[in-house]
């Protein structure tokens, strides 16, 4: 080995030396909040900014009845950290849930709208939960600056260009997975012994990957990082596999009573959206569209609208007779067929549904341009 | 918010290797105040001092950028102290405290200073660092950035016709990082190191409009932590200020 090769060994070991960091303290309870070293503190200054910031920009679901609700589930789970994890609903209509590093989950009303029952909440906020717990984040801060330093070392060793980045986005994304393991592992733990049925997590997860065939996509936004969601399934039908006499609490009627104004809502931000892929994974399947809203073909229309593939003006106006005949005093589905009708050239159709629509909702926001296409269409 | 920092990681890094290419002088002046001088000659006699933006941060040895609250703490009380003691820029403005706010409007105001320092990073990124410059000098010459007339409010509540946005970032080395630099330069590697940056703007309160928009640059050897350096950075942040024939002579020769 000639001096060369030992200063660049030299080098390696000096600044993994350099980089090395305090050990993460796990937060197993309130006591353990006093001994958190200072990458930790740093990673809790830098949540409570985001915090503010997610705060300021009014992003959190302002429902203050199901946030408490919420959040009685999660303490229900983690008695010990009563106060010290919270829980917020994030208003974005994905499918997602994240833990920041000082114990505040936020869970997006689209995933809350989404669940079954309590059991599958339990899943969701027990697995967020053991990120916190683990510290999860202040572990992939400390690895992410071993691996990043390294990376430059072999960048200096092999002389190749980004072989060091490989290397490190390579090893993050491996550890970032056993996390997501872990997360699962204890979550699962923590919902068996808090009385849920274990059969309801692989089911949480069943249901994501029903949307992330639906929609095309690699992943959904919520497993960026994680395990393949097959993958996930699988590992928790081994889960409760080994458990002897899997049952307990499911709760889905109080769930779905407390959720039912959230689901509308979503349905609403997907509309926003454009997003007629989820509105019809949603509304053409006869259990959840009654689940969302008391109106489903209004919304059904919209997304065959919204679609607007061949025949769809068809089935659109359908879903918007549909929805009249079952609730003749809902005002929205007289504008939508109205402005179809108008869209399809059918005038006369067009000037009742929409005279109906104002005779309904005479304080309708979109008063004028209604009666713009009013005085067009009888002109 | 990632977004904007790496912006502005971008333009620091292009602009601690290009500073020496340096051209026109570093501040940038509206072309309204270039068009009619007469309208804009002492048109910040008095300057409404909004938020500041500062953020002091470690880098480790790998590289991660993390701010440390007490140590922007730190730095803002020096700033803060250093802006009232009106040192920096005797004799060229003087500068009024921003009174309280109502409830409604202080998000107004925290939403332009966070608007301010994505505008003003693009400014600077487009018209203020070469080779770049070249490349935009139509813009450098036309310069036009705005915030909007979200502010307009505060002209009618304070008086003050022009407020004084101020954005600043302190990267330290942490001792492993300064290891991993002299470690890598053995080989001839360099790897970044730390920073000083601050982006000062005048903002005309009416339109938005940044009527003048200068930086200042140290490249590892000043601390926001110690106010001689605080100090140092300010008064060459306005030493120039405000350069109008300076800037028109260094625009008529490009």
């Amino acid at each position: 080995m000639n001096g060369r090769s030992l200063l660049r060994i030299a080098f390696l070991c000096v600044g993994l030396a350099a980089c090395a960091s305090a050990p993460v303290v796990e937060i197993d309870s309130r006591a353990d909040l006093n001994s958190l070293n200072e990458s930790q503190s740093r990673l809790w200054y830098a949540a409570d900014n985001l915090d503010q910031s997610i705060d300021k920009r009014h992003l959190v679901y302002d429902d203050a009845e199901l946030t408490v609700y919420v959040q009685s589930i999660l303490d229900q789970l983690y008695p010990e950290l009563v106060g010290t994890l919270h829980v917020e609903l994030f208003n974005s209509p994905h499918l997602n849930a994240i833990c920041l590093p000082n114990g505040h989950i936020y869970i997006n009303i689209g995933l809350l709208a989404r669940l079954d029952n309590e059991a599958q909440l339990a899943t969701i906020l027990s697995h967020e939960a053991v990120h916190f717990i683990r510290q999860h984040s202040a572990q992939q801060r400390n690895s992410a600056d071993s691996v990043l330093l390294a990376g430059t070392s072999v960048e200096i060793l092999t002389g190749i260009p980004f072989s060091g980045t490989l290397l490190a986005g390579s090893v993050m994304s491996s550890y970032s997975q056993a996390h997501e393991n872990e997360a699962d592992t204890d979550g699962f733990a923590r919902l068996v012994e808090a009385g849920y049925d274990p059969r309801e997590a692989p089911k949480t997860f069943q249901k994501l990957l029903q949307e992330v065939e639906v929609l095309d996509i690699d992943q959904p936004f919520m497993f960026a990082s994680h395990p393949k969601l097959e993958h996930r399934i699988a590992s928790f039908d081994s889960l409760v596999a080994g458990v002897s006499n899997p049952g307990g609490r499911v709760n889905a009627d109080g769930f779905l009573q407390r959720t039912k104004d959230l689901r509308e809502v979503t349905l609403v931000r997907y509309l926003d959206m454009n997003n007629h892929k989820v509105l019809l994974l949603i509304l053409e399947n006869p259990v959840l569209r009654q689940r969302y809203s008391a109106h489903p073909d209004f919304y059904l229309g919209e997304a065959y609208r919204l679609r607007n593939g061949e025949g769809d003006d068809t089935l659109a106006t359908w879903a918007f007779e549909q929805s009249i005949n079952t609730d003749p005093s809902y005002a929205p589905a007289y504008r939508a067929l109205g402005l179809l009708m108008m869209k399809r050239g059918h005038k006369q159709e067009a000037i009742e549904n929409l005279s109906t629509y104002l005779s309904l909702s005479p304080d309708a926001s979109d008063r004028e341009y209604v009666e713009t296409y009013l005085r067009q269409l009888e002109s | 918010m990632a977004h904007r920092g790496f912006r502005l990681s971008v333009v620091l890094g292009v602009l601690l290797a290009l500073t020496a290419c340096q051209t026109l002088p570093t501040h940038r002046l509206h072309h309204r105040v270039l068009d009619a001088p007469q309208e804009y000659k002492e048109p910040h006699v008095k300057l409404l001092a909004l938020p500041l933006s500062i953020k002091v941060k470690e880098m480790s040895a790998g590289g991660i950028r993390e701010e440390v609250g007490t140590w922007t703490k730190t730095a803002e009380g020096h700033i803060v102290s250093a802006m009232r003691s009106g040192k920096p820029f005797a004799g060229k403005f003087d500068l009024i405290p921003l009174g309280a706010l109502l409830e409604d409007e202080r998000p107004v105001v925290d939403e332009h200073v966070a608007l301010f320092s994505v505008v003003a990073g693009s400014a600077m990124g487009h018209t203020m660092i070469n080779p770049v410059e070249t490349a935009w000098l139509p813009k450098a010459k036309h310069f036009d950035y705005t915030l909007g007339p979200g502010l307009a409010f505060l002209r009618e509540t304070t008086g003050a016709d022009y407020a004084l946005v101020l954005f600043g970032e302190d990267v330290i080395s942490s001792e492993g990082r300064k290891v991993a630099f002299f470690a890598a330069a053995l080989f001839g590697v360099g790897i970044p190191l730390g920073h000083s940056f601050m982006l000062a703007g005048i903002v005309e309160l009416q339109t938005g409009d940044i009527i003048w928009l200068n930086y200042a640059f140290s490249p590892g050897s000043g601390t926001f932590r110690k106010r001689a350096d605080v100090d140092s950075m300010l008064s060459e942040l306005f030493a120039d200020y405000p350069g109008l024939e300076a800037y028109k002579k260094a625009l008529e020769k490009r």
